[in-house]
Parts: C-alpha cells; sequence; structure tokens
C-alpha cells in the first residue's frame, strides 16, 4: 500500500485516478489541481508517491517536478499525460521523474508502476 | 472499470474546457500574438483529449488529438494563426460539443432536466470526417507553410480550394523536399471530390460510431469485472463537492417552501399558549429553517455565465454574416441567478441579442456615414440590487423609430388610426411587446427565427420580472430586465380587499402611499392623483372586483407599482404588512389562462390566497 498525492487540473481525472488507487488498497492523501499547491501540500502531508499531471495552468507539471526534487530529493514522482507529450515525459524522466503513465490509463499498468515504485525490492 | 458512473462529472468538465478553448480562440482572433491565450486553449484541448481517452470516446479523442496537435504547432511558431485556421479550431470546438452531446444522447440523460440550449446556435460543422481530413492536412504539412494567404471562406468550399492552392503555389516555387510534401497534402484532395456524394453516408457513419462508443463505456465495465480484487476497507477521506441533479434541487426547494408554510402555521397555532420553552423551540426552528432555505437558494443559483458564454461566439458569427462589426461586452457575468431563470431568460437574451445585432447595429459604411466608430458595441451589463438582478442590453445602433412602429402597429390593426396619433413615446414603444409585431420589413432567417418581443416580455414577466425599454433614434437602444433572483419564494406585500386577502410582490412595488380622496381627480373619466408633481393613473380593487366602494373614508391606501414602464396606483383597502410567500402557480389547464393572478400562496393560517399579477392585472 502507498500513500499517494494526486496532482491534476481535471477534477474528473483526479476522481478516476482516485477510484483505481483506492480500490486497490492505497490511500490517497492529497489531491490538488496545480503544480504551486502540490509543492504546499507536498510538505505536509509527505507522500510516498506524486503522481503529477504534466499539462497544468501556473506552475507545469515540470516544474513542480523540479522543485518538488529540490526540495525533497528523494521524492518519488510519477508523471502522467496524454499521448502526443512524449517530449516532456523524456524531459520529465531526465529532470528525475520515477516513472510515466500515459493516459488513458488502464488501471493495471498503473497500480504496476506504483507498485514497482513503492517497494523497490 | 465502470466508467458510467464518471459520465455527469464528465460532461460537466468537458463542457469547462469546451468553453475555455472557445473563449480562447475568441480573445485569439482578435489578439493573435496573445501566448497566454494559446497556453490555456493547447491545456483545454489537452487535457479534455485525455479525459475523453480515459472514458473511451474514441472519435472525441482522435478529433481533439488533432486540434491539440494543430494548436501546438501554432504555439510553437510552425503556423501562423490567421482567421482561416481560427474557423478550423471553432468548427472543433463545435463538433466536440457536439460529439458529446450524443454521447450522452445515446447513453440517456441521467443527470436530470437539462439546460436549456439556445436552438439558434450557429450550425456546429455537420460532417466531422470532413473535418478530420482536413486537420491532417494540415497537421501533416511540414514546415512554416504559411496559410496566410488564403481568404475566409466557409470551411466546405475553402477546402479543396486551399489544397488546390497549396498546390500550385508550391510547384512554382517551392524546394523539392517541400513538393514531396504536397503530393502528401494533395492526395486526400481526389479523396474529397470524390466523396462528395459520399458525405451523406460518413456523417451517418460517424453517428454510429459514436454510437459504438457510447457502448464501450459498457464494453469497459465488463473489463473491470475480471480486475476487481477485494475491496479494502478505505474511504476516501473527504469529498469536497458531488453533484445534485436539477430535480432533485426543484424537489428540495419545495420541501422546503412546504416547510414554511408549516412553520407558519405551527406559528399561529401556539401564539395562544404562554409557554416560553414553546417559544424559544420556535425561535430555534424560525432561525433553522431560514438558514435551510438560504442554503437550498444558494445552491440552486447559478452565474449568468451559464448561459452569455455563448453569447461571444454567438454575435461574432451573426455580425460576420451580415458584414457588420461589433464588439460585444459583457459586464457581471458572475451574478448569480436561480437556475430555473437562468433557464427562462436564456432564449430571451438571445432574442434581444440578436435583434440588436441585426435591426440594430448598422453596417460598417452606414456607420462611417453616420460619424459612428465602424465597430458597433453592444452592452451587456448584469448587476444584483437588493432583492432582484438587473441585465441590461444596451446597443449603439440606430435605436428604434417610433415613426416605424406607429405605421406598422397601424397597417397591422394593432391600434386604430385616431390612437396611433395620441399615443404617448412611451406606449408607442410599447406596442413592440404586442404579439404578431416585428418592424422588419423583410424578416431575415437570423431574427426572423426568435421568439418574438411579446414572448420575451410574458417570460420575464411571468417570473416575476419586468422588461424596460429607452431607445433614441440614431444612437440606440437598451433593454433593461428586471428580474427575481429566486423562485418559488419571495416578498410580497399583503393587502385586504373586502373580506378577501391578498398578496402583491415586492418586484413590482415602487412604494406605499397614503391619498386623501380629496386629492383624486378625473382626466377623461379616470382617476388620477398627483404624485411627485406626476399624474397617477388609480385602480381600485374593489371596482375591478365588483364590490361596493368603501364608505366614509378620507384616506385610501395605494400601492404604486410599475407596469409596461408606467407606474399606476393600485387603491386596496388595507396595507397588511410585508410577507414571505411560497407561489404555487395554476397547474390546472382551467386556470392557466387567468389573468390578474399569477398563482396562490398558503398563509400561516392555512388560508390560500390570490398573489395578484400587476401585469396582466386589465
Amino acid at each position: 500500500m502507498a500513500r499517494v498525492m494526486i496532482v491534476d487540473d481535471a477534477e474528473f481525472m483526479r476522481m478516476v485516478i482516485r477510484d483505481i488507487l483506492l480500490m486497490h488498497g492505497h490511500e490517497v492523501v492529497a489531491e490538488v489541481s496545480d503544480g504551486e499547491e502540490a509543492i504546499q501540500t507536498y510538505l505536509e502531508v509527505k507522500p510516498d508517491i506524486v503522481l503529477m499531471d504534466i499539462i497544468m495552468p501556473d506552475m507545469d507539471g515540470k516544474e513542480a517536478l523540479q522543485k518538488l526534487l529540490t526540495m525533497d530529493p528523494e521524492a518519488k514522482i510519477v508523471m502522467c499525460s496524454s499521448l502526443g507529450q512524449q517530449a516532456l515525459i523524456t524531459e520529465s524522466m531526465k529532470i528525475g521523474a520515477m516513472g510515466f503513465i500515459v493516459k488513458p490509463f488502464e488501471a493495471d499498468g498503473m497500480l504496476d508502476v506504483i507498485r514497482k515504485i513503492a517497494e523497490p525490492n | 472499470m465502470d466508467m458510467s458512473k464518471y459520465m455527469d462529472i464528465f460532461r460537466a468538465e468537458s463542457e469547462k474546457y469546451i468553453k475555455e478553448m472557445s473563449d480562447s480562440l475568441l480573445a485569439l482572433e482578435k489578439d493573435p500574438d496573445n501566448s497566454e491565450q494559446m497556453n490555456t486553449l493547447f491545456r483545454a484541448a489537452h487535457t479534455f483529449k485525455g479525459m475523453a481517452s480515459t472514458m473511451g470516446f474514441k472519435h472525441i479523442v482522435e478529433l481533439a488529438h488533432e486540434m491539440e496537435s494543430l494548436i501546438d504547432r501554432l504555439r510553437t511558431q510552425q503556423l501562423i494563426l490567421d482567421s482561416f485556421l481560427i474557423d478550423i479550431l471553432l468548427a472543433c470546438v463545435d463538433s466536440l460539443e457536439k460529439l458529446v452531446e450524443s454521447v450522452f444522447e445515446i447513453n440517456g440523460d441521467r443527470s436530470g432536466k437539462r439546460e436549456k440550449k439556445t436552438e439558434n446556435r450557429y450550425e456546429p460543422h455537420s460532417d466531422i470526417g470532413e473535418l478530420l481530413r482536413t486537420l491532417r492536412n494540415i497537421n501533416q504539412s511540414s514546415g512554416k507553410a504559411s496559410l496566410k494567404k488564403f481568404e475566409n471562406k466557409p470551411l466546405d468550399e475553402n477546402m479543396p480550394l486551399f489544397i488546390e492552392e497549396y498546390d500550385n503555389q508550391n510547384q512554382n516555387a517551392l524546394s523539392n523536399e517541400e513538393i514531396g510534401l504536397t503530393e502528401r497534402a494533395s492526395e486526400p484532395l481526389h479523396q474529397i471530390e470524390r466523396s462528395t456524394d459520399k458525405t451523406e453516408k460518413e456523417s451517418r457513419r460517424t453517428e454510429e460510431e459514436v454510437c459504438k462508443t457510447g457502448k464501450g463505456v459498457y464494453q469497459v465495465e465488463k473489463e473491470e469485472k475480471n480486475l476487481a480484487s477485494p475491496v479494502p476497507d478505505l474511504k476516501p477521506k473527504t469529498i469536497q463537492s458531488s453533484r445534485i441533479s436539477a430535480e432533485q434541487l426543484d424537489k428540495l426547494m419545495n420541501l422546503v417552501g412546504e416547510l414554511i408554510i408549516n412553520r407558519s402555521r405551527i406559528n399561529e397555532l401556539t401564539g395562544d399558549l404562554r409557554s416560553k420553552e414553546l417559544k424559544v423551540a420556535l425561535s430555534d426552528f424560525y432561525k433553522l429553517t431560514r438558514e435551510l432555505q438560504d442554503e437550498v437558494i444558494e445552491a440552486r443559483m447559478v452565474p449568468l455565465d451559464h448561459v452569455t458564454y455563448i453569447y461571444s461566439r454567438m454575435v461574432r458569427d451573426l455580425a460576420r454574416a451580415q458584414n457588420k462589426k461589433i464588439d460585444l461586452i459583457i459586464k457581471g457575468k458572475e451574478i448569480k441567478l436561480d437556475r430555473t431563470i437562468l433557464e427562462e431568460i436564456g432564449d430571451s437574451l438571445v432574442h434581444l441579442l440578436r435583434n440588436a445585432v441585426d435591426h440594430g447595429i448598422e453596417i460598417p459604411e452606414r456607420r462611417a456615414e453616420l460619424g459612428k466608430k465602424e465597430t458597433g458595441t453592444i452592452l451587456i451589463t448584469a448587476s444584483r440590487q437588493e432583492n432582484f438582478a438587473l441585465i441590461k442590453i444596451e446597443d449603439d445602433g440606430r435605436g428604434i423609430d417610433i415613426d416605424e412602429i406607429r405605421s406598422v402597429a397601424l397597417k397591422k390593426g394593432i391600434i386604430s388610426g385616431e390612437s396611433a396619433e395620441q399615443l404617448q413615446k412611451k406606449e408607442v414603444m410599447q406596442l413592440i411587446f404586442t404579439p404578431g409585431f416585428s418592424t422588419s420589413g423583410n424578416v431575415t432567417d437570423i431574427s426572423g427565427r426568435g421568439i418574438g418581443m411579446d414572448v420575451v416580455k410574458n417570460r420575464v414577466e411571468r417570473l416575476g420580472g419586468s422588461v424596460k425599454i429607452e431607445s433614441e433614434p440614431g444612437s440606440g437602444s437598451r433593454f433593461e430586465l428586471r428580474l427575481p433572483l429566486t423562485i418559488a419564494v419571495y416578498q410580497a406585500m399583503l393587502i385586504r380587499v373586502g373580506k378577501e386577502r391578498y398578496a402583491i410582490p415586492f418586484t413590482n412595488i415602487v412604494k406605499n402611499i397614503k391619498v386623501n380622496s380629496q386629492e383624486i381627480k378625473h382626466i377623461k373619466g379616470q382617476e388620477v392623483i398627483l404624485v411627485d408633481n406626476k399624474i397617477l393613473p388609480l385602480l381600485r380593487l374593489r371596482r375591478l372586483f365588483q364590490l361596493p366602494d368603501m364608505d366614509g373614508t378620507d384616506n385610501i391606501f395605494a400601492v404604486l407599482v410599475e407596469r409596461r414602464g408606467q407606474h399606476i396606483g393600485i387603491i386596496v383597502d388595507e396595507l397588511l404588512g410585508k410577507q414571505e410567500v411560497i407561489v404555487k402557480s395554476f397547474k390546472s389547464k382551467l386556470l392557466e389562462n387567468t389573468r390578474g393572478f399569477a398563482g396562490a400562496t398558503i398563509l400561516g393560517d392555512g388560508n390560500v390566497i390570490l398573489i395578484i399579477d400587476v401585469n396582466s392585472l386589465v
């Protein structure tokens, strides 16, 4: 079981992701809708894993990723994006994201990524 | 996974992103270099695509994806945004909206009553297949192909033409590499030419595909069953918001209404008992019902933006079709009104707006001749007054020609020759609210389909509001809609006439006055008095209800109300004070056409009294 924070500007996406996570035994410790909020909330809830949407208003996922890693180099962040943003995903991985998930999510795929990151052994 | 439970939120969020795209596009049309708007547009398209793909709506994804790619190229300056591309992108937004709608039609509307869409709208691009091809052509072409040269024509005509021109140009001047691309781009052209007769089939197929996509929801559901593992006992920490259907809100409102009636009833019944505890309990009960009522009313409120967001697009399209230049400014979009009121007046606002575009604002050449700015302005201002909302629609167009109205009304037999001469300017203006009145010599297909000014007036008045009109020939018109903020519960003045009590809604009342019967004068058999140096016609309810006049009193009470832009004094026997009333409209067919009364209400003592409708009273 992992304690997950969801960062996505679409309420719809947060709801779907939350349901999948909850249904499979994970805990959703926070849901936020932009990068700025993600940084603030991260310090409060200290999640095991952050699921971070890339394209968001104001501070986007890439920038939030960078800032989170500066704050906590151990932060485990998984980027989420729809098809068509491969370049951004690659950049994010270079910055230090632990993995990525492409929308539409397959529950199995997503859970797999989370499991591998939460329990590396 | 059972995606069907996400349908409602998908729809709500879709609307949000579609609106965002539409707004950004309209802003970009005026200011193509606005990178902030471009980013918003891109984000909205991208997020929307992600949602649709999660729902499994393949065709929405396909279109949104191509759209996103195009925007991405605009954003990174590989392409230059011009009016041709704006048109294509707006067509995309329309089609996306249509696709979302059709998904919900297929799946049955479970979110209760749908907000009434203004039926006028512009026609969304009817052939999604072709739109997709157009987008792919643009997206497949690489490099900085300038599309600037192409004229702004309807998409259907323009598309094959566009590729032909593109083709010719490239053959003349471009490098080999680019010619290679041209060949690719021109392939679909032949398909388009050949497929004109297939277009209908295509669009039918697209619909079928939507059907299939709709079913997809349930396929996904099946897959979910295989995935399902034992559900752990974990609950989400907090749910910030949930969605309630409009139907449920109506029911809640009704129940609150009944509760308030009951509260007054208990109050009356226990008035004689002198228990202190009872008094305290009653006062708590009062506070709680009051709070409940406020909360329910608040929950029913939606911002005006809910109906006005399509107006910018509508005015743009209408103006363009008539070669007019118009700026639409909307102020006070955030003003909240009861959703039922908004639904009811949506069409009316559209009608007034269309009138302003169609009959108000002149063509640029004419405006220049008149020494006006070439671009006309339509201003919608909403503001909240104490108990009502005020929506003004103003234009700086040609205004309303009183003589023209007079002669049309005469021709149509609405007024007689004699009265035509006698009518005051204000009264003539009111004639446009008569059923069947239209000053337009040639009814265009735009305003011609409108609901008519009489309907606008009736709808607003039925809600307990009023419509005011002002116009100065040559400089424009202004319509003022005064609307209650909430329905069902409103403040009213209780009055007595003879043995009966009645209620007059506060929205109609200007003030109460006390009149000395000696001051009453007669003009042509009509009783009047002077109030603030103005002649005020009087109406005796006793006479109207065929009761004998009251005798022996010098002091007469009158309620000064506003009706069709004019003040009149309604003479009553007694003013009983302010009261909150719950309107029960006449549902029976027999009473539907009753004039003079808007409905009934139940008082605390259990008695039913009638609510006077000032507008239809005589």
